[in-house]
């Protein structure tokens, strides 16, 4: 087809279809409402879920998680809007990596012994916690990538990789409600890991998943 | 190609009206569109001039398909080089899986590889490059090709002057144009 007939087909059309307003997030939650109910029905939450949350730790690696969480929706959302950039994220991602990796780091140096150091780092659930977060962060992971999908994204793989964050992100903040670990070190570690699985997924499959 | 700043007062003002439903004004924002991705792709696309036309296209549709997703407050130059520059790199990377699918040497292939190594010649400003780059490459990669783009010579009888197979040539001359070819995309 010659180009001047290909403009002249779309001229025809030129006022964009309505969108419904609001989907996106209503996906969103509704992923987010799926993986809760996996949690409080699969793993159940923490038995001492009320007195935990009387603990400053609690708190922290809920702000954390969701903090990386709301770096990846933001990255994700600026890079699906041609014209629009994410240039703060990086920075943004290694602020809150450090608020974790800091007082992290200054716990473990702290412990007087190797074997506290060991307890710290590695809790009682370092071996299930990665795996059950990036899980965790199917359902939402797949919502983003269905909002996503619907928009422009120009920059596939970045912008996968902040949606796989901003899933893994809010799948960890619904795995605080089970998980008992409270140390930082635990968190920096673990979490971060399970976080980093769908952020790297998303990354790896960028170009298939979000191609247009 | 026109400076971004007038290409945006002149297509700004043409699409909102076509988005309010005004297709005189829309069809006016295609046309001028199409040229500016002209200008704009073509420096970027010297190795596939045949290409450009498709390219113009699929970035048209490109744009027309998400012209929801334009927010006001961007400028629209900005919108339409982002999706440009996506379907540019889509491309380029249907294009280079391609090539290394039909691995099997073809004349067709070679003669391609050649042209993107003209092409990135033309965007580059001095040849002297292309002399810097040839010396990168192994001795008899070198010979081959020099006899053959150069000295115009056939397969046949760079193959004798070389005292080496023609298969042998031809593996050569593919595999030291697909290094140039690499190296001028890298560089551009």
């Amino acid at each position: 087809m010659r180009t001047d007939e290909l403009i002249a087909l779309l001229a025809r059309d030129p006022t964009p279809p309505p969108e419904a307003p609001g989907r996106p997030l209503l996906v969103l939650a509704g992923a987010t409402l799926i993986s809760l109910v996996l949690i409080l029905v699969l793993l159940r939450p923490r038995p001492d879920l009320a007195s935990a949350a009387g603990e400053t730790m609690f708190w922290g690696k809920l702000v954390f998680v969701l903090s990386l969480a709301g770096v990846g929706a933001w990255a994700a959302r600026q890079l699906s809007a041609p014209g629009r950039v994410a240039r703060a994220a990086p920075l943004l991602l290694l602020a809150a990596l450090l608020a974790m990796g800091i007082p992290a780091a200054s716990e473990l140096l702290a412990a007087p012994q190797a074997q506290t150091r060991g307890a710290l780092w590695l809790g009682k659930t370092w071996r299930t916690c990665p795996g059950l977060i990036a899980a965790l962060s199917l359902p939402i992971f797949a919502a983003w990538i269905w909002v996503l999908r619907r928009r422009a994204v120009v920059a596939p793989r970045l912008a996968g990789a902040a949606a796989g964050l901003a899933a893994g992100g809010m799948a960890a903040a619904l795995y605080c409600l089970h998980c008992p670990e409270s140390s930082a070190a635990f968190v920096a570690t673990w979490y971060v890991l399970g976080m980093a699985v769908p952020a790297a997924a998303g990354w790896l499959a960028g170009w298939r998943l979000l191609r247009w | 190609m026109e400076g971004s700043s007038s290409a945006e007062e002149r297509l700004r003002p043409l699409f909102l009206r076509g988005l309010e439903g005004d297709e005189a004004a829309y069809t006016e924002f295609l046309k001028a569109c199409a040229a500016h991705l002209r200008g704009f792709l073509r420096r970027r696309l010297s190795a596939w001039p045949d290409r450009e036309e498709d390219l113009v296209q699929e970035v048209l549709i490109g744009l027309h398909n998400q012209r929801a997703s334009y927010a006001p407050e961007i400028p629209l130059t900005a919108w339409i080089h982002a999706i440009a520059r996506y379907k540019l790199v889509d491309f380029l990377r249907r294009t280079g899986r391609q090539e290394a699918l039909s691995e099997p040497l073809s004349d067709a292939l070679d003669d391609e590889l050649s042209m993107q190594v003209d092409g990135g010649l033309q965007s580059m400003q001095a040849q002297r490059d292309l002399a810097k780059l040839m010396a990168g490459l192994p001795a008899p990669q070198r010979e081959a090709i020099l006899h053959m783009k150069v000295d115009g010579w056939t397969v046949k009888e760079t193959a004798s002057a070389m005292q080496v197979t023609e298969s042998w040539v031809k593996v050569a001359v593919h595999r030291g144009l697909k290094t140039l070819a690499a190296q001028l995309g890298k560089d551009k």
